[in-house]
């Protein structure tokens, strides 16, 4: 049976509009610990230590805008290893851990670029990266039990040297527009 | 199109006042698989150059268990996709469907698609008339190049 992902979703999404719809944005340090696809833990604090990144959310069933948003993304930090020499280490959250195994989440990420790291966790692992990051997702029931969606917020969120939230790119902007959104975070 | 007009022909020989509807379907095309996930989805434009809105309710294929039309919403920044119930194409109206909006959505595929290969599908009306698509799969492009004329 579908589950519901995130049962205080309302609650979550009141929170994540609010913010991500407000200019000024909090600047306290967010990070995540979750589990790379070849089952390496890794901690943001760590392994990103002092380096900007961006983040966002998605999973492999979703047809339409995932791919976009990788294929997108991958084109924005090419840009901007071409333009600055700096490259951000974009990081994949799926928030479907029943149906993304670890294989099925390598294959899918890497057939865009191989240098975006896909992660995942525990339901409740996810639902805390999700309130950290004041990101909204929840199961959609499907006609059968195996194909249900997932609604999920859109965007790429690009963190600071300091893992402060720095902006947001969202899917298909110019792409001069992103480059200044990353440009920001250094 | 000969198909169009022959699924219409019992329609236009039983309907007075007589109407009719024509359906174009162009620059259709699917998106090859990526490894790891069982869907896709196929993007077209839809002109109607009858005097009747043409009114599609679901979509076929044998190439996925299943195929539905589909729309991507974008609710404050989340983003939803749904089944849609119907895709109404206007009387002389033109309908697009592009990624993050609305689009023909096949789950789990029978096989993965590849670029250069071609797949079939059809559109079928509230006359159960099927309108047969073949749409050549193309490997995904960017998001920044959607306005250029080859999507």
């Amino acid at each position: 049976m579908p589950r519901w992902v995130l049962g205080a979703g309302a609650v979550v999404l009141a929170f994540a509009v609010g913010f991500w719809g407000s200019s000024s944005l909090p600047d306290d340090a967010r990070g995540f610990e979750l589990t790379r696809t070849d089952g390496t833990r890794i901690n943001s604090q760590d392994v990103l230590a002092g380096e900007p990144y961006v983040i966002f959310f998605g999973y492999t069933f979703c047809p339409d805008v995932c791919p976009t948003t990788l294929a997108y993304l991958s084109s924005v930090l090419d840009q901007q290893e071409s333009a600055t020499g700096q490259r951000a280490q974009a990081v994949f959250v799926s928030v479907d851990p029943q149906r993304d195994t670890p294989e099925r989440l390598a294959q899918y990420v890497n057939y865009f670029d191989e240098r975006i790291w896909a992660v995942t966790g525990t339901q409740a692992e996810l639902e805390q990266t999700a309130r950290t990051f004041s990101v909204f997702f929840q199961e959609v029931p499907g006609k059968g039990d195996d194909d249900y969606l997932v609604d999920h917020s859109a965007g790429i969120l690009v963190m600071d040297d300091k893992h402060r939230l720095s902006g947001v790119i969202r899917d298909g902007e110019a792409l001069d527009q992103a480059l200044a959104t990353l440009a920001n975070a250094y | 199109m000969k198909k169009v007009f022959l699924g219409l022909l019992p329609l236009l020989l039983t309907m007075a006042p007589l109407s009719w509807a024509e359906l174009a379907i162009e620059n259709a095309h699917i998106r090859a698989s990526i490894p790891g996930a069982p869907n896709t989805a196929a993007f077209l434009t839809l002109s109607n150059s009858g005097d009747q809105t043409i009114r599609l309710v679901r979509a076929e294929s044998e190439i996925a268990a299943r195929t539905e039309l589909h729309t991507h919403t974008n609710d404050n920044g989340v983003m939803r996709m749904r089944e849609v119930e119907a895709v109404e194409v206007p009387a002389g109206g033109q309908v697009v469907l592009q990624p993050g909006g609305l689009h023909v959505m096949f789950m789990q595929l029978v096989e993965p698609l590849n670029p250069g290969e071609q797949a079939e599908f059809y559109l079928v009306d509230d006359q159960g008339t099927r309108h047969q698509v073949q749409a050549p799969v193309m490997k995904i492009k960017p998001m920044h190049h959607k306005s250029s004329k080859q999507h």
